[in-house]
């Protein structure tokens, strides 16, 4: 089989990802129903709670501060977790609709796997830009320039967030057992992602677990970019890893979870 | 010549199952056959299908399709099959079109392109041939969401012989599917399959559709219990009768017309006449009585009687 029209089944499935939700006004809206409700909750309400506490180290934060604070952390969650249930429900939707014949088809395995990241990964870019758009709605005040500097590291957390996913669907048989586990997994993931209230200082399993979400490095990196040039009070209070080190261990669990996604699913296809 | 399907000795047993799902099976369709699994829901149909379409793996035995071993080259036999499921495998918010495009381009018939018209000139002449043939050439660019459940099966099926396959499955294809339409498909399908000899495997718990096999195989618990062609099958629980009831008071008339034509007759509690149609045709008893009659119908086995006679229950 030759590459060349391996690259296109490729890009013909990444391209049927997008066009699908193109076409799918409702799932449009509803895809910037969350991370907007999640802006709202915690942005605006620990605004006007937490940053006027007198005397607390909350007092000393920027007013709007928690708005910008989350509106960070979702950025990156949300291209995160569009990518890794994508590729969840690919696999656990095997027995159902379009995913069958794709599964009979002449296409190697890698490149259905890839296709659907890279589609998944447009399609999560799509709704990022809406999330851009309703941040500064709802009155975030990180300049531009910054927010768009995150969006290039954006291919990684969702190529990081297909990767687990994949390797969390090569352990999952079909798709009542995917719709038990994906909340199982997705809610602790993104609650201890810090990608709406702060993990620095957790309790020792807590921390474990943190330490091997790789949402939480994803959601690290993005504010590491984004309040790069704030006060050292800001920085010390949203960036836990620097750049570097959360660049690298997202590249090394992203490489580990495709091997071992790739290796696991090849292997039990057929042999269910 | 290399059967089309080969199975030797194929068992499936799932993990965790303490059955077989599949169990010995083996079998052998010719090209350019009609073979078909007839049997009720949990029987083992679905799971041997797919086993031949190389989504699962034996755990005993083994397949070969057109000569090439499921396990040792699937892409190979992927390329030269094309298969239908219960439920339509397309994408409700594309178009037809764009259903059968991405299908093309996984079978390389054309390069991934955004537009209908830059993509190959094969692929072009192939899709209006086969949408015309199910008739939905004027529905081409319509989105799929809108398609009846009739037309979304025969858009099914235009794609599963978009690349010209030369064996097609097709697994439980017209479940849910009204008679009528059920026909037409079928008559699409034969016709195309005339004309581009295809050997088609289905399976099926409709004993009507299993009819327009050449040959059935009649499954039950995962086990092979009969295979042979509709008819023979069908001889298996008697023959085909003829059922003759003359107007009131005719009936010693009619009795000796028989004895003349010596054709042989019984006659049942209700004083029908029932004659054997294994050594007669229905239409040449009928034009030889004179005798007026007011009730003619023929009874015919079905593979239901088959299967009941087999199983000792009812299909489904």
């Amino acid at each position: 089989m030759s590459l060349k029209a391996e690259l296109s089944k490729t890009a013909m499935l990444a391209y049927r990802d997008v066009l699908k939700l193109l076409r799918d006004r409702p799932r449009l809206v509803i895809s910037l129903v969350f991370p907007v409700m999640f802006m709202l909750v915690f942005g605006v309400t620990l605004d006007s709670s937490l940053t006027g506490l007198a005397g607390s180290s909350f007092g000393a934060l920027p007013d709007g501060f928690f708005l910008n604070y989350v509106f960070s952390g979702i950025l990156a969650q949300s291209i995160f977790q569009t990518s890794f249930s994508g590729i969840v429900s690919l696999v656990s939707d095997r027995e159902e609709d379009f995913s069958m014949s794709i599964f009979v088809a002449p296409i190697s395995r890698f490149s259905i796997v890839l296709g659907k990241i890279i589609g998944e990964s447009l399609v999560a870019f799509i709704q990022v830009f809406g999330i851009i758009v309703f941040g500064y709605l709802l009155g975030i005040t990180i300049p531009l320039d910054r927010v768009l500097l995150v969006l290039p590291f954006g291919i990684l957390f969702a190529i990081t967030g297909g990767c687990l996913g994949l390797l969390v669907a090569s352990r999952i048989e079909g798709k009542e057992s995917a719709q038990r586990t994906f909340p199982l997994l997705i809610l602790p993931l993104t609650f201890l992602s810090g990608a709406f209230t702060p993990v620095k200082d957790l309790p020792f399993l807590l921390n474990i677990v943190k330490s091997l979400n790789p949402m939480y490095y994803a959601v690290d990196l993005s504010r590491s970019i984004i309040f790069a040039n704030e006060p050292s009070l800001v920085r010390d209070f949203t960036i836990n890893n620097g750049f570097g080190y959360n660049l690298i261990v997202l590249i090394v669990l992203g490489i580990s979870f495709l091997l071992i996604g790739t290796f696991l699913f090849t292997r039990k296809e057929g042999n269910r | 010549m290399t059967p089309a399907i080969k199975a030797v000795d194929l068992v499936k047993r799932y993990k965790k199952a303490n059955f077989n799902a599949v169990d010995k099976i083996n079998l052998e369709v010719n090209t350019g056959e009609v073979y078909g699994f007839l049997g009720p829901n949990g029987a083992g149909k679905s799971t041997a299908i797919n086993m031949f379409v190389t989504s699962l793996f034996p755990t005993e035995g083994y397949v070969q399709i057109l000569g090439v071993d499921t396990k040792e080259d699937p892409t190979e036999i992927r390329r030269m099959i094309g298969v239908v499921y219960q439920k339509p495998s397309l994408d409700e918010k594309l178009t037809a079109e764009e259903n059968l495009r991405s299908h093309a381009v996984l079978y390389e018939l054309t390069s991934w392109s955004p537009t209908y018209k830059s993509t190959s000139e094969e692929y072009r002449a192939r899709v209006e041939k086969i949408l015309a043939i199910v008739g939905l050439k004027g529905r081409m660019h319509d989105i799929v969401k809108t398609f009846s459940g009739g037309m979304k099966r025969r858009l099914d099926i235009a794609k599963a012989l978009l690349h010209t396959p030369q064996v097609l499955f097709l697994d439980e294809p017209t479940t849910g599917i009204d008679p009528q339409n059920r026909r037409e498909i079928w008559g699409y399908l034969t016709d195309l399959q005339k004309e581009e000899g295809f050997t088609i495997f289905l399976t099926t718990q409709y004993l009507e559709e299993a009819e327009i096999c050449d040959r059935i195989s009649i499954i039950n618990q995962g086990k092979i219990l009969v295979t042979d062609t509709p008819d023979n099958l069908k001889k298996m629980v008697g023959d085909e009768l003829l059922y003759i009831s003359p107007v009131n008071g005719k009936e010693d008339e009619l009795k000796s017309e028989l004895i003349n034509l010596s054709i042989r007759y019984q006659t049942d509690n209700v004083g029908k006449f029932i004659i054997n149609l294994e050594n007669h045709k229905a239409q040449k008893v009928i034009s030889q009585i004179k005798t007026e009659l007011d009730e003619i119908s023929i009874k015919r086995p079905t593979l239901d009687d088959v299967f009941i006679k087999l199983t000792g229950e009812k299909i489904k």
